[in-house]
């Protein structure tokens, strides 16, 4: 039992290092990679894709989900996220993104954000499925940033985040986390009030 | 005699400064991918980010068509709003 945990943060190291997932960035600009991995005690999101144009990307996806019994799932896909919209304004921009994955399950979803440069909104809806199993998960987000950065500059927000697993849990597990940007590199640290830790780490390559 | 006009020679043409207003760019992380579209062309000597004031400058060591800078833009996820060659 003692070592579950050490293996845990094993596979999310090595999950770590070759992929990624957050809110937000599944499209980025064309002939760009991104990888990204959020990882919770009861969930992982790892991603990894590939811009091949301004609106849409391919790449796989991992799900990690654990219930309140210790029972857990695992979700390998390849997966298609599409830039259904964007508003560019002066001082702002919202985006609209449609995702479909598939492989040993499969999964469909819609996620939504606006933000300035001091502020954000977003919010995720998915539904994942595989034989004899199937759940939707839903995260929200408001975030704040108490300083405008410079382009060059360490960017900084606090954020609240709201997560619906009906798998993994009945509640909703809400909780602050900071997230920070510098260049191509994103990561955030946070916790939910119910005590499960969050670690996210996004690149662009 | 001829070093004079090696010397002209050898400095580029159409080497200038051009100023592209942009509209969306509000996330540092997301608009490195203007520096990394521009920073692919070889006529681009260097890439300027403000996005204070909402433009990219390129110093360029030849010419880049208007057309060129809009199709980067948008390639990295914004919009153009003007460009000027001061």
């Amino acid at each position: 039992m003692a070592m579950a945990p050490r293996i845990w943060v094993m596979k999310a190291l090595f999950l770590l290092l070759i992929t990624c997932s957050a809110l937000a960035h599944p499209v980025i600009y064309q002939d760009g990679w991104v990888a990204s991995t959020m990882v919770m005690e009861d969930m992982t999101d790892a991603q990894a894709g590939f811009s091949f144009t301004p609106r849409w990307s391919a790449g796989g996806n991992y799900w990690r989900l654990r219930n309140a019994q210790g029972e857990e799932r695992e979700l390998w896909l390849g997966k298609l996220n599409h830039l259904a919209y964007r508003y560019n304004g002066e001082d702002s921009q919202a985006n609209l993104y449609l995702h479909a994955g598939y492989g040993d399950g499969w999964m469909a979803g819609l996620e939504a954000d606006w933000e300035t440069r001091q502020y954000f909104i977003g919010a995720k809806q998915l539904h994942l499925g595989q034989r004899e199993f199937d759940t939707d998960v839903w995260v929200g987000r408001v975030g704040y940033s108490p300083y405008v950065a410079p382009f060059e500059g360490l960017q900084s927000w606090v954020m609240l985040q709201a997560w619906h697993d009906r798998y993994s849990a009945a509640e909703t597990k809400v909780g602050p986390l900071v997230r920070f940007f510098y260049h191509n590199v994103l990561w955030e640290m946070g916790a939910t009030f119910q005590g499960d830790l969050l670690l996210t780490l996004m690149v662009h390559l | 005699m001829k070093w004079p006009l090696l010397l002209l020679l050898s400095f580029p043409v159409f080497a200038e400064t051009v100023v592209v207003g942009v509209k969306g760019m509000v996330c540092s992380m997301c608009a490195q991918g203007i520096k990394k579209k521009f920073g692919a062309l070889s006529a681009v000597t260097k890439v300027d980010v403000d996005l204070d004031r909402k433009f990219v400058t390129l110093q360029t060591a030849g010419q880049v068509e208007d057309a060129t800078i809009r199709a980067r833009i948008e390639e990295a996820g914004y919009a153009v709003t003007r460009i000027e060659r001061p």
